[in-house]
């Protein structure tokens, strides 16, 4: 664990004393508030309608406009495609980098083990992407002052948020370990968490049926996210991300041990 | 040299026929498509494996060969385990949902319906894709699987299939034809049943109710207590008939039937639920004895108590002194709205009873009551106390009115229309429908017949001096005292049957046989709403009022089918909001100035970096 924490710290130093944490980051909150203004705005000005129409009907303003379901939800699942693009640029570096640079024999060589190495840097990234959707708390936070919010569904938003980054950055890893070229990672990561997305597209055509239909259908990883920004958590959904991630750390254990060997 | 082209060769046959496979070709036109190509790969395999065979002899025995394969058996174990182990939990489905009011979760009702299934259950829609892509559709394939996505998590019994069945009409086989667009029907083993016609908000209770309906073995029957030939049913242009309520039971598929007690002699053996709706019906000896007996074994009973017979100058129904044996008061009274009290108080006053309005509240701690959104519209209640309960018997207050109303006791003045909150009025929250169990082994319903005379005394004009003398001369000393035994209630059938003792005691005098124990009796219960026109047409129409998901709730509660208590739709928490041009603004900055704080901080951290090195 020891090793693990300074592997961490070193590896969280280099993100934010580079530029890769504040372009991610800027990014990030860029598209996420442009989201956030348009929900907002189209969510007010529909309710604004209705509450003129109702006015002039003399009806009791009693409508189904719920600011979780129809601001929060959203941004959740915009969120998670906005991760998409950004996890790659997180964790196509991380080992990469000491491919391309020749360092990453060092770093084995070293009396750590392999699983601490790749911890320290899958925590780091990690921990960059808790920080970028804690910036996002404003969103809520912001709505709670206008509204009455309810927490629970916000918080397993969060919860399965960062479950699927934490899936999503293992993957990234895992590629990270395979190439010394960084667009190669990245590209790779990329490409299989998109297909792992567009699972779900091809479960709603006639194209699968039966019981592909229902093992595609468990397989997709936003079709998984679902339930966590609903404000339900699953405990199949989260032990899929779970799985995803270790299965990620595992192979990549696997990739710098045959290096070793 | 050879040993390439054998293995190319091989190669690309395999990828032929397994393509020629993938389109179809050895069922439209020959197999040879599939089997020539895929002969041709395995022998090419196999030539190549025979001149390859020093080569992989040698990988094979090389130190990073085993160690890949070490390490592939050690991935394909681990992703094995994984793959498993979800497979298990997912398969559990065990979830929580956070939403206040649990609006992604099936209700209570439901989940006690899916947790007791014993063998799989299928749900069919037929939802073609149009539907899909219409916005009126009623249902679409995101909702029905949502839906039952939840159903499956209390239950893996619980299976669901979206057919097209204008496309593929032979998924729609064994389903009651024609189905239609949006149909669902509900299949267990070799019942299916139609899902009846339905909204989003309350598919969930139209599914669980055919769930039901195909689980349930045999039928409950609701009685209604009428005289002969009389049609309390048919609906009439003042919309006072009982038609939506019959309707109502029907789709909650249970039996409805009318009883003349004077004709039948007993309460039949099927019935599950007596209902009283009519007030005007003149009880008899006979009916009252039919009630008694049915009682004793454990009969369920709802009886609607009118206040318009005393307004009339008519004499009360033989019911209201009849109930007072269970500590059952029915006033002499009428529940008026102190905020109504200065409009025409001759028979259209509504009060909503409801929390959502300060004019009235449900108990929250009966079954019958506790899930109920809409109000309950009552028209003229009286009140319905329970006073100086005697041993065996508890009451539950369903409905009462709101704590602004008051009981109007002067009828006279409240004929001419003219009630204020002045001597004659009780200031409180008078309880209007109430719920009484009677444990027949400690408290036996009884009744004793009343000289005829005392209930023949009332006639068409008299006036309400009626009430004030009712409940100590009707019910006299009983001189021979016809009681049912609570020992044996199966003797309390027909009374007419019954050995009596002297003393009058059904079982006096009988030495018990020590062979048989006898059946435990289930408590008897009464619903005694103090008004009855909450039942009528007008008052009904679901989405309107909450009488009928009322009426339905009591009949199940007391039908034992407390599955069937009306499901409330989960509608949505509405916390909508407007954002004002200032707010808007400082949205706005908090939007622009975040990322720009964070490039900025990018910016100066890079600057430092590059001056430190």
């Amino acid at each position: 664990m020891r090793a693990t924490w300074q592997i961490f710290r070193r590896e969280l130093g280099a993100f934010f004393t580079s530029p890769m944490a504040y372009v991610v980051m800027t990014l990030f909150l860029i598209i996420m508030g442009f989201f956030f203004f348009v929900l907002t705005s189209r969510f007010t000005q529909s309710f604004g309608e209705m509450m003129m129409w109702a006015q002039m009907q003399g009806m009791p303003p009693d409508f189904n406009f719920n600011a979780n379901e129809m601001i929060l939800e959203p941004l959740f699942y915009q969120a998670a495609v906005v991760l998409l693009f950004l996890a790659p640029m997180l964790t196509m570096r991380l080992f990469a980098e000491e491919n391309q640079l020749g360092t990453v024999e060092l770093l084995l060589t070293c009396p750590v083990r392999d699983i601490e190495v790749i911890l320290g840097k899958f925590l780091a990234s990690l921990t960059v992407v808790a920080v970028m959707f804690a910036l996002t708390l404003v969103y809520p936070i912001f709505t709670a002052y206008q509204t009455s919010l309810e927490i629970g569904p916000i918080l397993t938003g969060y919860i399965g948020l960062l479950l699927l980054a934490s899936a999503f950055l293992a993957v990234g890893i895992f590629y990270s370990s395979l190439t010394e070229n960084q667009i190669v990672a990245g590209a790779l990561t990329f490409a299989t968490l998109l297909a792992l997305w567009l699972i779900a597209a091809l479960v709603q055509t006639d194209a699968v049926t039966g019981g592909l239909q229902s093992f595609l259908t468990e397989t997709s990883i936003i079709l998984r996210y679902e339930d966590f920004a609903r404000g339900v958590i699953n405990l199949g959904d989260g032990l899929y991300y779970l799985t995803i991630t270790a299965l990620g750390l595992f192979l990549t254990v696997n990739v710098l041990d045959s290096k070793v060997h | 040299m050879w040993k390439s082209i054998v293995g190319i060769i091989a190669a690309f046959a395999a990828l032929f026929g397994l393509a020629a496979k993938f389109l179809g070709l050895d069922q439209a036109d020959s197999s040879l498509w599939v089997t020539i190509p895929l002969g041709i790969a395995v022998v090419g395999a196999v030539l190549w494996l025979i001149l390859s065979h020093r080569a992989i002899g040698r990988l094979a025995a090389s130190r990073s060969a085993r160690y890949g394969v070490n390490m592939f058996a050690l991935s394909v174990i681990v992703i094995f385990i994984a793959v498993m182990l979800n497979v298990i939990v997912t398969g559990k489905r065990v979830q929580w949902d956070t939403t206040s009011n649990q609006r992604n979760s099936i209700a209570p009702q439901s989940q006690s319906v899916v947790e007791a299934l014993g063998e799989e259950i299928l749900v069919t829609a037929h939802i073609p894709p149009e539907m899909d892509r219409s916005p009126l559709a009623p249902i679409n394939s995101q909702i029905f699987n949502g839906l039952m996505e939840m159903y499956r998590s209390q239950s893996s019994l619980v299976s669901y299939r979206i057919i097209d069945a204008r496309r593929n009409p032979q998924d729609a086989e064994g389903l009651p034809s024609p189905v239609q667009p949006g149909d669902i029907f509900v299949t267990l083993g070799d019942r299916t049943e139609k899902v009846e016609p339905y909204r989003a908000s309350n598919l969930e209770e139209k599914i669980t109710r055919a769930m039901i309906a195909v689980t349930r073995e045999g039928e409950s029957t609701v009685y209604f207590l009428t005289r002969r030939g009389e049609a309390i049913f048919e609906s009439d242009q003042t919309g006072q008939g009982l038609d939506q309520l019959r309707d109502a039971l029907e789709t909650e598929l249970y039996g409805v039937e009318t009883i003349d007690l004077l004709e039948a002699g007993e309460v039949p053996e099927d019935c599950s639920v007596l209902f009283i709706a009519d007030s005007s019906y003149q009880f008899t000896d006979a009916d009252l004895s039919a009630l008694t007996a049915y009682l004793n074994r454990g009969g369920q009973v709802i009886a609607c108590v009118d206040i318009e017979p005393l307004l009339m100058g008519l004499a009360d129904s033989a019911l209201v002194p009849y109930l007072e044996q269970f500590g059952c008061e029915v006033g002499t009274d009428i529940a008026i709205e102190q905020s109504l009290a200065d409009i025409s108080l001759r028979g259209n006053v509504s009060f909503s009873y409801s929390p959502d309005f300060s004019t009235g509240r449900f108990s929250r701690t009966n079954d019958i009551t506790r899930d109920l959104f809409d109000p309950v519209e009552i028209r003229m209640a009286r009140s319905v106390s329970a006073d100086d309960l005697p041993r065996g018997v508890d009451a539950d207050l369903l409905l009462s009115a709101s704590p602004s109303s008051w009981a109007e006791q002067g009828l006279d003045m409240f004929k001419l229309g003219r009630v204020s909150v002045g001597d004659d009025a009780i200031q409180s929250s008078v309880p209007i429908a109430q719920i009484f169990t009677v444990e027949v082994a400690d408290h036996p319903a009884v009744f004793t017949p009343v000289a005829p005379e005392v209930m023949t005394e009332a006639a068409p004009t008299q006036p309400l001096t009626l009430i004030e003398t009712s409940p100590e001369e009707v019910i006299q000393e009983p001189t021979e005292p016809l009681e049912i035994s609570p020992v044996e209630p199966d003797l309390g059938l027909s009374l007419d049957d019954v050995p009596m003792d002297p003393g009058g005691s059904v079982d006096g005098g009988r030495e018990p046989e020590e062979t048989e124990e006898p059946e435990p009796v289930p408590p008897a219960r009464i619903l005694v709403i103090g008004d009855s026109t909450l039942l009528a047409d007008a008052l009904m129409v679901p989405g309107l009022t909450g009488n009928r998901d009322f009426i339905l709730n009591a009949v199940g509660y007391l039908a034992s089918e407390t599955d069937l208590i009306a499901i409330r739709p989960r509608d949505t928490i509405n916390t909508g909001f407007t954002l004002s041009p200032f707010r808007m603004r400082v949205l706005v900055l908090i939007l622009l100035g975040m990322p720009l704080v964070i490039a900025l901080m990018g910016a100066v951290v890079q600057s430092l970096r590059r001056r430190a090195a």
